[in-house]
C-alpha cells in the first residue's frame, strides 16, 4: 500500500504546491493587456502556423489590433472569420469613440 | 572541486557531450529556429535560462525526495511538472520585468517546455550522480553549448539562402545533411581529452 501512496501524496503535494505558486504569481506579476488583442486572438485560427510573417497567432493579433497588420495576412483563415474581426474591431473603436464624446 | 575541474566539466559539457550534436537532444528548436540569427540566438538564451534552472530544481528534488523515498521512477513525471511549472513562471516574471525581452523572445517561450534538451539535462545531472555544484555547472555549460551550435548552424542557413541548391535539397533537407557534417565534426572532439 505504502508503494502506491507515497508517489501520489508527492505528485499532489508537488502539482499543489506548483499550482498554487503560479496562481499566486500569477495575481502578482498581472500585467494588464489590451484585451482587444485576446479577443482578435481567439479569432484567429490558433494554430500557430507562421505563414502570417509572424512567429505566432499572438504576433498577427498585435499587429492586426495596432493598425500594423491586415487579417488577409493569415492564410489558413477563412472569409468568414476576416469579416468576423474586421467588424469586431469595428465595433470597438465605434464604443471607444463613444466613450470619449462622453 | 578545483578550477580546473570546473573548466574540464564545462568544456566536455560544451564540445565533447555537446546536448544537440553528440546526445541528439533538442532537433526540434535546433532545426525550427534556426532559419534566422536573430530567433536562434533568443532560443538559445532563452533554453539556458530554463535548463540551468529546472536542471537544479530537478537534481534537488531527485536527491532529497525521490532518492530517499526510494520511487525515482516518478523522476520523469515529476521533472516534466517543474519544467512545466517553471516555464510558466519564468514567462509571467518576464512579461512583468521586461517587456521587450518577452516581446523577443516571444512564441519560443512556451515552446522549450517541450524542448527534449531541458528534460534530457535534468535527467542526466539527476541520474548520473552529479555533485549540486557539478550538476550546475554541467546544466549551464551544456545550454551554452546547445547556444553555441545554435548560432553556427543559423549563420550557415543564413548563407545557404543564397547558395545555389538543388531545388531537391532546398531547406530542410539541406539543413538535414549540414547538421549531419556538424555532427561528424562534433564526434571528433571525443578525442581531445
Amino acid at each position: 500500500m505504502k508503494e502506491i501512496l507515497v508517489p501520489i501524496i508527492l505528485l499532489v503535494v508537488l502539482g499543489g504546491f506548483f499550482g498554487a505558486l503560479i496562481a499566486y504569481l500569477s495575481k502578482v506579476l498581472y500585467v494588464e493587456v489590451d484585451t482587444r488583442v485576446q479577443d482578435v486572438l481567439g479569432m484567429l485560427p490558433g494554430i500557430n502556423c507562421g505563414a502570417c510573417g509572424h512567429p505566432g497567432c499572438a504576433g498577427l493579433a498585435e499587429a492586426i489590433v495596432s493598425g500594423k497588420g491586415t487579417p488577409e495576412q493569415c492564410r489558413p483563415g477563412k472569409q468568414e472569420m476576416r469579416d468576423r474581426i474586421k467588424t469586431y474591431l469595428a465595433q470597438v473603436s465605434k464604443e471607444l469613440q463613444e466613450e470619449k464624446a462622453k | 572541486m578545483t578550477l580546473g575541474e570546473i573548466l574540464t566539466l564545462a568544456f566536455s559539457a560544451i564540445l565533447l557531450q555537446n546536448v544537440v550534436l553528440s546526445r541528439f537532444l533538442g532537433i526540434c528548436p535546433f532545426m525550427g529556429v534556426s532559419s534566422k540569427r536573430d530567433s536562434a540566438v533568443g532560443m538559445g538564451l532563452a533554453v539556458i535560462f530554463v535548463i540551468t534552472l529546472s536542471s537544479v530544481v530537478s537534481w534537488v528534488l531527485y536527491t532529497y525526495i525521490l532518492k530517499p523515498f526510494d520511487i525515482v521512477y516518478m523522476r520523469t513525471i515529476v521533472f516534466i511538472l517543474v519544467i512545466a511549472s517553471l516555464v510558466q513562471i519564468i514567462e509571467m516574471f518576464t512579461k512583468k520585468v521586461s517587456p521587450t525581452l518577452y516581446k523577443s523572445l516571444g512564441i519560443y517561450l512556451p515552446l522549450i517546455t517541450t524542448n527534449c534538451a531541458v528534460l534530457g539535462l535534468a535527467t542526466i545531472v539527476a541520474t548520473d550522480e552529479y555533485t549540486f555544484l557539478s550538476a550546475l555547472i554541467y546544466s549551464f555549460a551544456s545550454a551554452v553549448g546547445f547556444l553555441f551550435v545554435m548560432y553556427i548552424f543559423s549563420t550557415l542557413r543564413e548563407k545557404m539562402k543564397n547558395a545555389p541548391i538543388p531545388d531537391g535539397f532546398k531547406g530542410v533537407p539541406i539543413a538535414m545533411i549540414t547538421a549531419g557534417i556538424m555532427a561528424m565534426i562534433f564526434a571528433r572532439f571525443a578525442g581531445v581529452i
